[in-house]
């Protein structure tokens, strides 16, 4: 039976939009007859033997989907320490079909398709693994992860990158490949340069009244002393 | 000029490396420029949770204080940053980029439009120009060399400035110096 590993790069762990993408794909996966295991690689990097734990993962599964954020345009530390942790063992990686999942909050997807997938297709090709597809989802922070939502669980807005996902669980459950993809969460109408400003406006509004209630001062700047 | 070595490398016994930035301080001091180097191996720094919580709880501050915070300190007071590097599997170290996930706290919440792509705000009013200089392993394609180029030229957008240099310690270490010392 085909095995897929789904392996979490979220530094957020459970409560992520990484988890929430990544269940919603495996369930699929589950339905159409594979075998599917999950790891959340903040609890396997806790010691060494929860990352010899994941490596052995690695080994024994056919479909690898790692799904992660996207920190300053690039992988998050914990998924490049897991990287390196599976190029430096490197054993039995041939034929793996390696799937990347990737969400940033900010809305252009271009963020993650500038540099982190080609760092991703140069892991892969280093260490053996068969590129399967790519995925970048755009404005993430909208499909609610942080507060341990599903996909099903708020409606209409996780509706484009659900449609996505279900393709590519068609495209792995029928043992293909996908093309490098990417899908914005937000709705069209706000990608517009002028809905954009006034998102960056309310943004601004929002993030001072969240600090404001925490008696903070948004504004500090407390290095520049 | 005052200049912050960030020096990535996790391996002690990689002398080559440490006797190369050794050599790259002592020739940059030379000409007359302020040198720090940080061995981040030897802090402690716990890695970014993104929880959000140095943009709204402690607001520039990260809520967990480590070591972390003297690279804050030193990023914003520094005219150049170089971020030294072997490279690992075609990228510069976790060790490396661990650190930089933590400087977040240095931007703000806020958004900016840059070329209709957002980008965080500002939070002070100037930032360090960046340089990159790679320890390159024999494996290590053209290819690879340009994907981390465009990585930290999309990094240094980020934060406000430009990647200024790039190297390889192959080079001869006087004419690095000389050219950091021309930035």
């Amino acid at each position: 039976m085909t095995h897929a590993l789904l392996l979490v790069g979220s530094p957020r762990g459970k409560k992520s939009t990484s988890t929430s993408v990544g269940s919603y794909l495996l369930n699929i996966l589950d339905k159409k007859g594979l075998e599917t295991d999950t790891l959340w690689i903040t609890r396997q990097l806790a010691d060494d033997e929860k990352l010899s734990q994941m490596l052995n993962a690695v080994d024994h599964a056919d479909i690898i989907i790692l799904t992660a954020p996207l920190y300053d345009d690039c992988q998050p530390y914990i998924v490049i320490r897991t990287m390196e942790a599976i190029a430096a063992q490197r054993k039995n990686l041939g034929y793996k079909r390696f799937i990347p999942i990737i969400n940033c909050a900010f809305q252009e997807p271009e963020h993650i398709t500038a540099v982190a997938i080609s760092i991703y297709h140069k892991f892969a090709t280093t260490v053996g693994f068969k590129w399967a597809g790519s995925l970048a989802i755009g404005g993430g922070e909208m499909l609610q992860g942080k507060s341990g939502k599903t996909l099903d669980e708020i409606g209409k807005m996780a509706r484009k990158v659900k449609k996505v996902l279900e393709r590519i669980a068609d495209a792995l459950a029928a043992d293909n490949s996908f093309p490098d993809e990417s899908v914005r969460a937000v709705p069209d109408f706000l990608y517009k340069p002028f809905m954009k400003k006034v998102l960056a406006w309310m943004n601004k509004y929002d993030w001072k009244s969240r600090a404001k209630k925490n008696g903070g001062v948004v504004d500090a700047r407390p290095y520049s002393q | 000029m005052k200049i912050l070595i960030l020096n990535g490398n996790p391996d002690p016994n990689n002398t080559l490396f440490e006797e190369y930035l050794a050599d790259l301080t002592e020739e940059m001091h030379a000409l007359d420029n302020e040198v720090r180097q940080i061995k981040l191996r030897d802090l402690n720094i716990r890695y970014c949770t993104g929880c959000w919580g140095c943009w709204v709880k402690t607001p520039g501050k990260c809520v967990f204080p480590d070591d972390s915070q003297e690279v804050c300190r030193e990023y914003v007071h520094t005219d150049f940053v170089l971020m030294a590097s072997p490279v690992k599997m075609g990228f510069t170290t976790a060790l490396l980029k661990k650190t930089q996930d933590r400087l977040i706290r240095i931007l703000h919440p806020y958004v900016d439009l840059v070329e209709n792509e957002c980008h965080h705000h500002r939070r002070y009013d100037e930032y360090p120009k960046n340089g990159l200089l790679l320890e390159r392993p024999q494996n290590i394609d053209d290819e690879d060399i340009q994907i981390m180029k465009d990585m930290y030229s999309r990094f240094s957008l980020n934060f406000k400035t430009e990647l200024t240099f790039f190297g390889l310690t192959a080079q001869d270490v006087k004419e690095v110096a000389r050219a950091i010392d021309n930035i």
